[in-house]
């Protein structure tokens, strides 16, 4: 997505805007600032991005939904943290907070970041003139920040390979599965706390909330396999993994960065890493996630002691839903492929022990 | 005499009833869409609803037809923001021209990222 100019990013669309509820406020009774002709003067104190400070400026009358964002894994990014935790030892928690402000936190999204304004994360700028969207577009919210992976393979943009059927077919955009309770937070965090990580606590959305007839008698590889595998093994296709991501700060700009050795197109079948009551599945599709054991070495040495304690190829969703793919094809189709399957010659030396428990431990029988 | 007070006492009536009838207001008119708040909002923001207070949409769905106070209501409250607000603000947030002119040259500064983030 190509930044906007500058005047593109604050030009407001009074004939709109004035229109709406917000509309009805003064600019400064949100944004602070100086009602007056100079631009200086008048940006004395501008608060640029009141939902900064959510509670104040939008709680007062959405308060509900800001107090859940709270926990919000849009508001934490806890799933970054869960991960650095459990790879790290509290000594090293000083050096890799520093990391993650720097590199993780800046994903951050405020309200108004979704209904108002592109993420800065993605150089901002007013969708609409200033107009709240209550559903944030897809495109310049949802996928400007979840495009390399997910919007990709959603929208159909990986070379040769359809986007998902929901959006093909359908047209369906992400708040059609993914409910503003879900993207909000939806209540108090359970014991295991729900922002753990993305994956935590209920399947939410579950293909099963749509498609509750699973034709388990008509269709024989439903029957066959029936929750031993998640949905995503038999109606997805290719998706994106990545390896080697390093961060570190400039020197000559004093701005964070990363590199990314490399990302390319895989399919991996491979065991649960997080089997549980809600997501019962023996066998997953597991994305390699870009995280190594120097991943954060700029802020110090040996700051992922523990880098073994999570596999490197990670429980996946990916967003290319099909109803037929290679794999369902036959039986043969998919037990017949070993280069479907996660094993351990397909594994980096330096990750063998990380991934010992999502490895295929021997492959399906062949079949016709 | 009586005859002449009582004709007197008629007329009397009569012209007291007339300027009665002519000093009764117009009747109202007819509220119309466009003249009742469709949004609550106009007025909800700065008066939080009290146990003494209907609810809003009591107001907005039990109000007759002819009540005078919604239309009073959306003239005081409906025109502050735009007559107040369009000024330095909005003034120049909706003029491209004057933001081109007043925007401050952006430092490009390249990203050193490399690859897929």
């Amino acid at each position: 997505m190509a930044p906007l100019e500058p005047w593109e990013r604050v030009l407001v669309n009074n004939e709109k805007f004035s229109q709406t509820v917000h509309g009805q406020q003064t600019c400064i009774s949100c944004h602070d600032g100086v009602q007056a002709p100079d631009k200086e003067q008048a940006h004395t104190g501008l608060i640029a991005s009141p939902s900064l400070d959510a509670q104040t400026v939008c709680g007062s009358c959405h308060n509900p939904i800001v107090s859940t964002y709270q926990t919000s894994l849009h508001n934490t990014q806890a799933g970054y943290w869960t991960a650095l935790n459990t790879r790290s030892a509290p000594e090293n928690h000083e050096a890799l907070s520093q990391a993650f402000g720097n590199h993780c936190a800046t994903c951050h999204t405020t309200c108004g970041e979704c209904h108002v304004a592109q993420p800065d994360n993605v150089g901002g700028g007013l969708f609409n003139g200033h107009v709240f969207e209550k559903t944030p577009p897809m495109t310049r919210a949802c996928t400007a920040c979840h495009g390399s992976r997910v919007g990709n393979e959603f929208l159909g943009k990986n070379e040769e390979l359809p986007g998902d059927v929901h959006f093909r077919e359908q047209r369906m955009n992400c708040v059609k599965c993914h409910a503003g309770a879900d993207l909000h937070a939806s209540g108090e965090p359970t014991e295991a706390d729900q922002s753990a990580h993305r994956y935590t606590g209920a399947e939410t959305p579950s293909c099963k909330d749509c498609h509750p007839d699973l034709k388990v008698e008509s269709n024989p590889m439903h029957a066959q396999h029936g929750e031993q595998l998640q949905c995503q093994v038999c109606h997805s296709i290719t998706y994106t993994s990545c390896d080697g991501c390093h961060v570190a700060v400039s020197e000559k700009s004093g701005k964070p960065f990363f590199e990314t050795q490399a990302t390319y197109l895989s399919f991996a079948i491979g065991r649960n890493p997080i089997k549980s009551a809600e997501r019962p599945y023996e066998y997953v599709l597991l994305r390699h996630v870009p995280v190594s054991a120097a991943s954060f070495e700029f802020y110090g040495a040996d700051l992922l002691p523990n880098f073994n304690a999570l596999s490197t190829w990670q429980y996946a969703t990916p967003h290319n839903i099909q109803l037929k793919t290679p794999q369902n094809a036959s039986c043969g189709a998919c037990h017949n492929h070993p280069e479907y399957f996660l094993t351990a010659e397909k594994v980096a030396a330096e990750e063998a022990e990380a991934n010992t428990l999502v490895l295929m431990s021997k492959l399906p029988p062949t079949m016709p | 005499m009586f005859k002449r007070i009582v004709q007197l006492f008629i007329l009397f009536i009569a012209s007291v009833m007339l300027a009665a009838c002519s000093a009764a207001p117009a009747a109202p008119p007819t509220a119309t869409a466009e003249s009742i708040p469709t949004e609550a909002p106009t007025i909800a923001p700065t008066t939080a609803p009290s146990a003494t207070q209907p609810p809003a949409t009591a107001t907005v769905t039990t109000a007759p037809p002819t009540i005078t106070l919604a239309p009073s209501e959306t003239a005081t409250l409906a025109p502050t923001p735009t007559e107040e607000l369009v000024d330095a603000c909005v003034a120049c947030h909706t003029d491209k021209d004057q933001l081109i002119a007043s925007a401050k040259p952006e430092e490009v500064a390249e990203s050193e990222s490399k690859g897929v983030g």
